[in-house]
């Protein structure tokens, strides 16, 4: 798939696919990610064992991440240039989508 | 007093939530599950404990240990890894507290996902029972094996018994699911 593809068919993102390619930008593993998503959203955004493995095995298959190396059946994951593109296409939508609201005084 | 007791477990009856809550329950009063049978529970007794099931299925065996590796690292004890029809049935839980991620399935896509794998697999169970119990029912209509007259035959009246059930039972988990999943849906905006 192209990345023109890609973006279109990844965008808008849920917050977990969001989180998990956030977090590969450095190589992490399955549980460093949780941890690190739990840490930089101060505990607001939670990843079940069960979508965080579904969603790895959906993004490593659409060549979003990779997997980096191997430890004791751990898979350690990293952001490929793919889905560098798509998370990039993504933040500037979430930038616009800021934008877009600074007008709005909040009561 | 006995340490150890079964139950009965009514696998066709409802949704996983429904096995999720009772066992949930039984641990608080102290059974905790060590097996699964066909249709029984086993459970040990010990000291209650507030634990927190969940079930999860798994429809290809490609890479279980990897996923089972992976919940375990996130707190969850697999106590049952049980071959059901076409897929896997994963029992596992882990005690309740506030720090822990108390659910397999966080986002919506995941959810309607996991439903639509248990769904999947009832399918094919169900229609494999439809087509081996209808077409039996038939050839006996048909060829009048059993050489009694039709409406005397146990068998013949086993054989379309079996084929009702299994309708009714694929018309009862059709509108369970299609209950659960407008249920999930319904969170989101």
């Amino acid at each position: 798939m192209s990345t023109e593809k890609q973006i279109k068919a990844y965008l808008p993102m849920s917050e977990t696919a969001y989180y998990i390619l956030l977090s590969l930008m450095e190589h992490r593993h399955g549980y460093a990610i949780m941890q690190h998503v739990e840490a930089i959203t101060a505990g607001r955004v939670r990843l079940g064992a069960g979508t965080l493995y579904g969603t790895l095995g959906k993004m490593e298959k659409s060549g979003l991440i990779a997997v980096i190396a191997e430890e004791q059946q751990r898979k350690v994951y990293g952001i490929t240039p793919a889905g560098r593109a798509v998370l990039e296409a993504e933040i500037r939508r979430i930038r616009e989508l800021y934008k877009s609201s600074e007008g709005v005084r909040l009561k | 007093m006995k340490n150890e007791k079964k139950t009965r477990r009514w696998i066709w009856l409802g949704l996983p939530e429904k096995e999720e809550r009772y066992l949930s329950e039984q641990s608080r009063k102290g059974w905790h599950l060590t097996g699964i049978t066909v249709n029984r529970f086993h459970f040990r007794r010990s000291r209650p404990r507030d634990d927190q099931y969940r079930i999860d299925f798994v429809g290809k065996k490609r890479e279980m240990e990897a996923r089972l590796r992976f919940y375990e690292d996130a707190g969850w004890e697999v106590v049952v890894d049980c071959k059901e029809g076409f897929g896997r049935r994963l029992y596992l839980r882990r005690p309740r507290s506030d720090d822990a991620v108390l659910e397999l399935y966080t986002d919506t896509e995941s959810k309607i996902e996991l439903l639509r794998r248990f769904k999947n697999a009832w399918i094919r169970d169900t229609t494999l029972a439809i087509i081996t119990t209808g077409l039996g029912a038939v050839n006996i209509a048909r060829r009048n094996l059993v050489g009694v007259p039709l409406m005397q035959s146990p068998l013949f009246w086993m054989l379309t018994a079996g084929t009702a059930f299994a309708v009714g039972r694929a018309i009862w988990q059709g509108v369970l699911f299609y209950r659960a999943i407008r249920r999930i849906k319904g969170d989101k905006f």
